[in-house]
């Protein structure tokens, strides 16, 4: 609750900080500042101190699960934005309306993970989904960001539609919105409530471009500025995904046995579209846009397996996730080559940024000793812990064989390739050192 | 045995003369030795006497006795009469004989070094026991080792181990296709999967 | 970890403090074989080096599942990142695809453990032990297990990766790899999969043994044929991998004591060949056996040391590996006939390879160091004092081990009974039965 009135109110403090500074380091310190604020009063409200004392009972209920993601969250956007900062004001002038929006985005966050009623997902949904529109075409000039913003909006209206389709089937036969007043034991026949939830499966698949409603994710990926892809393909997603436990391990946790099997067929589809398509990839931008569809193939695991090892396995994953990935995308946004050809020989010029890079490739691939193997551990233990389905931990582990194909590529273009490495910017060079 | 005594003992040196010049008998080093060796080889030939020839005066039979006292407990000695033994000793010297008179006359006369013939070819050759090594042993195996190493390694075990991988690339090429960039396209590929999902759900699971 | 159920538990039985030793043994000989090898940032080297020794102690002590994973991938990285800095041209693209190879072992590997894990709700060794599977799942829980140790050792038919990978590798990790290395796929055989999975390693047996058999003789087969002595090396490893491999499915004391003292002395074997390939290489700068010849007359030292080892090479009595394989041939002939039919067959067969493993390492012999010095070999000289050094200490190790090897078996009295124990196939059948 803390963090959700707060942010709300940092966004709107942020638009009028465009306003009242002329320079866009007060705005940075402003907004990293409000951040830290954030930050600290989801803290508080973890150890009970609660700001406001509204009675949201009736549809939210923000539990230390909630909270914990929350936190992840803003620490996570925390980083990002003490890395990315530099490179959004070189987006467009309104860098004070990015943050803002960042904001806003973080207050929908919090709705999606605690949301109690189904009408309150969908709001928690449209708040991320929104910002994210305009994020995405904010580099004005740009055609192919324009293009972007473009398909995004139209795939996500789509996918609105869908949503909202799935929620009036539900309620027209459970006539309430609030899942735990929900029963699906008595009805367990009716074809009405699954078809709510097949299109509410699809609906937050497409959210969490999960195959096969992922195909606007390599394009909006590519296109966006990639600052604002580092924060989509990560906190984002994993909100998300948050919100996806929540809904199917509640809501329709009696259904299980209905979509688990369509959840298994989706992982399968996520794991080997993501993977197999990233292999072939000429520019680093786009593998990894892939390769965030093969990581919601992960992902979706703690949706699928939906017992406590999967629900840590999650919060352990998009953590590991979001670090690694807004770090790679951190060192993609100074570079101008964005092919691989373009990491050659950074090793010898730039030792501890391709140190990093590398750490952050080594998590993404889950080797050990990395947050990104716990995940991936803690995912598959998830897995096999329900018993059945083990072609699927076989065949995501095989796909997570491939997925080093891709990662190490960079890795070797950084250490053993010699470098052409004159395409870096002189003034991208300064900003690293 | 007695060719080589022949050849190289008898008859005229057939080296250069320089080479005759140098012939020396060998030191004492060699020539002790060679003496203790040619007294013991003779004396050697008394321990073993045949039971038919003189009794109990094979004295070397039951030394090994011991070392193969196993192998008599399961495989019973066989005993063969001593007319044949008599017989198998008489031939054998006999030809040894012979032997000696023929490598004597022929060799010690005149040493002919010439390419030998038939019988002699086949012996020089050794019987050949060499060449049909080379030929059913070595040359398969070096054929077998061969088409392994560039055919069979290369091209089924390792081609596979790659196939897997140039497979992946294969697919990663073809699957970027969907990805036409045509929103349309892709709200008709979600809508189809979507109207397929829901024909299982609905129509095939009843 | 308390949640887990996993703990940072490390223990040496017989098995793991030899292969300690010899990992312990090995390095330092290493990094003096190559002292003379400049390689650029020797630092980065020498530490990669050093972590990768760190994992493969902890690979051989490890004695908790969770721990032996992280161990196996942690001595793998290094070696990948040696390799694809200090190895030779085409090294980017080999080292990866061993890369991947063994990594996806690995990971089908960690799906087993895991799988075990939610049986057994604990990591520890011991609960691995008792954890009794049904047959129907140990049957296929095996080639999870299996294939990881298959791709490392390597057995026929996933062994396409090493020549090349030893071909390309810097010599110090191509000694790593062979030496030490393999030895995690053995282990991982004998204390991981046959006490575990004692059933499936039954039924399997006759399969993975007829693997191996075809493994030895076809390696050896190829190692005749190769020009390259790196490369002749290392098929002439694979064949010697897969006679372990056969002793271990044999199940019995004698395959089994053959099998880990051969381990150590594989290790050590092999460790000399590569040191005399480095000399030859950094002396004559090539590894072709065709462009080399008469050595012996220029190095008559080296010549000697050579022969020494690879007399231990073909397992000549009084040389260590003698009795690692008379012990592991005594062994497969011996089998239980209720454990595998196919007893004799197979020691014939392997046999056979053993004899063409005689085949190309003289023949290697006579190529390199016999016969008449070219241009290349005339300015040859003969080895250091640091060089002889090691290599007197290899020698000395081959020769003692070969002549006393009783303190070595003694130590792997107690692991080998108890590997046997918990592998009792015929008194689980028997039980299972009643």
């Amino acid at each position: 609750m803390n963090a959700l009135v707060l942010s709300a109110i940092f966004g709107v403090v942020m638009m009028f900080s465009g306003v009242v500074f002329q320079k866009n380091a007060a705005i940075k310190t402003t907004g990293i500042v409000a951040m830290i604020l954030l930050f600290l009063a989801n803290c508080m409200e973890m150890r009970g101190i609660k700001f406001f004392k509204f009675d949201v009972s009736g549809f939210m209920a923000f539990d230390s699960y909630a909270l914990f993601f929350n936190g992840i969250a803003i620490f996570a956007t925390l980083i990002y934005l003490l890395i990315t900062s530099n490179q959004m004001e070189k987006v467009g002038k309104n860098f004070a309306d990015y943050l803002a929006l960042i904001f806003f985005i973080i207050a929908g966050i919090t709705i999606t993970t605690s949301f109690k009623s189904l009408l309150t997902l969908f709001l928690g949904i449209e708040i991320i989904s929104i910002p994210l529109y305009i994020l995405t075409g904010s580099d004005k000039k740009n055609l192919k960001s324009n293009e972007a913003a473009l398909k995004y909006f139209l795939m996500g209206s789509f996918s609105t539609g869908i949503m909202l389709m799935g929620i009036a089937l539900i309620y027209g036969s459970q006539g309430t919105f609030t899942i735990d007043k929900m029963d699906f034991v008595l009805s367990a026949k009716s074809n009405l409530h699954i078809a709510g939830m097949l299109f509410l499966l699809f609906a937050m698949s497409f959210k969490a471009s999960v195959a096969p409603f992922h195909f606007w994710t390599p394009d909006v990926y590519d296109g966006a500025p990639t600052v604002f892809t580092s924060f989509m393909a990560t906190i984002v997603k994993a909100a998300v995904f948050i919100g996806f436990v929540r809904l199917f391990g509640g809501a329709f946790g009696r259904l299980e046995e209905t979509w688990s099997i369509w959840v298994a067929i989706m992982i399968a589809a996520t794991l080997f579209v993501g993977n197999i398509t990233a292999v072939f990839q000429q520019s680093v931008k786009r593998m990894l846009s892939y390769s965030s569809i093969a990581q919601a193939g992960f992902l979706l695991f703690g949706v699928y397996a939906m017992n406590d090892a999967a629900r840590e396995g999650l919060l352990i994953y998009s953590a590991a996730y979001c670090l690694a990935t807004i770090g790679i995308f951190a060192v993609l946004s100074k570079m101008t080559d964005y092919s691989f050809e373009g990491f050659n020989g950074l090793a010898k010029h730039q030792p501890v940024l391709a140190f990093t890079t590398t750490i952050c490739l080594l998590s993404l691939a889950g080797i050990p000793l990395t947050a990104g193997f716990l995940g991936k551990f803690y995912m598959l233990k998830a897995a096999i812990m329900t018993g059945h389905h083990l072609w699927l931990v076989i065949f995501a582990v095989v796909m997570a064989a491939v997925s080093v194909y891709y990662y190490f590529r960079v890795i070797q273009a950084m250490y053993f390739k010699e470098g052409l490495f004159n395409l870096l910017r002189p003034a991208a060079l300064k900003n690293i050192r | 045995m007695f060719r080589l005594y022949a050849t190289t003992f008898k008859g005229s040196f057939r080296g250069t003369h320089e080479q005759e010049h140098h012939l020396h008998e060998s030191p004492a080093a060699i020539t002790i030795p060679l003496i203790v060796l040619a007294i013991l080889s003779v004396i050697g030939g008394y321990i073993g006497i045949p039971e038919f020839l003189m009794q109990g005066a094979h004295s070397l039979k039951d030394y090994l006795h011991p070392v193969f006292e196993q192998s008599y407990a399961i495989l019973p000695a066989h005993h063969v009469a001593h007319s044949t033994e008599w017989a198998l000793t008489g031939v054998s010297s006999l030809l040894i004989i012979i032997m000696v008179v023929l490598a004597w006359s022929r060799y010690s006369k005149k040493p002919d070094m010439e390419e030998p013939k038939g019988l002699g070819k086949l012996l020089q050759e050794k019987w050949y026991v060499d060449e049909i090594y080379q030929s059913i042993i070595v040359k398969p195996l070096n054929a077998l080792g061969a088409f392994f190493n560039n055919i069979f390694e290369k091209n089924i075990v390792d081609g596979i181990v790659n196939g897997v991988g140039r497979l992946v690339n294969y697919g990663g090429r073809q699957l970027r296709w969907l990805q036409s960039g045509q929103t349309g396209a892709y709200i008709l590929m979600m809508v189809i999967s979507v109207l397929i999902v829901f024909a299982l759900q609905f129509f095939l699971k009843k | 970890m308390g949640i887990l159920n996993s703990s940072f538990s490390l223990s040496a039985d017989g098995m793991g403090a030899m292969l300690c030793m010899l990992t312990g043994i090995s390095f330092p000989l290493i990094f003096v074989s190559t002292w003379n090898t400049l390689y650029k940032k020797a630092n980065n080297f020498l530490g990669l080096m050093l972590l990768a020794q760190a994992g493969l102690m902890g690979v051989f002590l490890a004695m908790d599942a969770l721990l032996f994973y992280f161990f196996w991938e942690l001595a793998l990285i290094p070696v990948y990142f040696i390799c694809s800095q200090w190895g030779g041209a085409k090294r980017i693209k080999i080292t990866f695809k061993f890369f991947i190879y063994t990594f996806i072992g690995s990971l089908l590997m960690l799906v087993g453990i895991l799988y075990i894990y939610s049986k057994t709700n604990s990591f520890d060794i011991t609960a691995f032990y008792n954890s009794n599977l049904p047959l129907k799942e140990q049957m296929w829980v095996f080639w999870l297990f299996f294939l990881a140790f298959a791709i490392k050792m390597p057995i026929f038919p996933f062994h396409t990766w090493q020549p090349d990978a030893y071909e390309q590798s810097p010599t110090a990790a191509t000694m790593v790899l062979s030496g030490i290395m393999v030895k995690m796929g053995v282990l991982g055989l004998l204390r991981w999969l046959l006490p575990v999975l004692p059933l499936a390693s039954f039924s399997w047996g006759d399969t993975v043994s007829t693997m191996a058999v075809i493994g030895i003789v076809y390696a050896s087969l190829i190692a005749f044929q190769q020009d390259d002595i790196k490369r002749l090396v290392a098929y002439s490893s694979i064949a010697h991998i897969g006679l372990m491999c056969v002793a271990v499915f044999a199940e019995n004391k004698s395959a089994l004591q053959g099998t880990m003292i051969q381990m150590f002395s594989h290790g050590i074997n092999i460790l000399g060949m590569w040191i005399i390939v480095e000399i030859i290489e950094r002396k004559f700068g090539t590894r072709k056996m065709s462009e080399l010849g008469g050595i012996a007359k220029k190095a008559p030292v080296l010549t000697i040391f050579f022969f020494v080892i690879a007399f231990a090479n073909i397992a000549l009595p009084l040389t260590n590996a003698f009795i690692g394989e008379f012990l592991m041939f005594n062994g497969i002939l011996g089998v239980n006939p209720q454990i595998s039919k196919y007893g004799i067959p197979l020691a014939v067969t392997a046999g056979l390879g053993i004899i063409l493993g005689a085949v190309y390492t003289l023949k290697m012999a006579r190529k390199v160091f016999l016969g008449e010095t070219n241009s290349l070999t005339e300015k040859g000289t003969d080895i250091a004092f640091h060089e002889k050094a090691i290599l007197g200490i290899i020698a000395v190790t081959i020769i003692v081990a070969g002549v006393y090897p009783q303190p070595l078996l003694h130590s792997f009295e107690d692991i080998t009974n108890s590997i046997l124990n918990k592998s009792d196939v015929l008194h689980l059948l028997k039980s299972a039965k009643h």
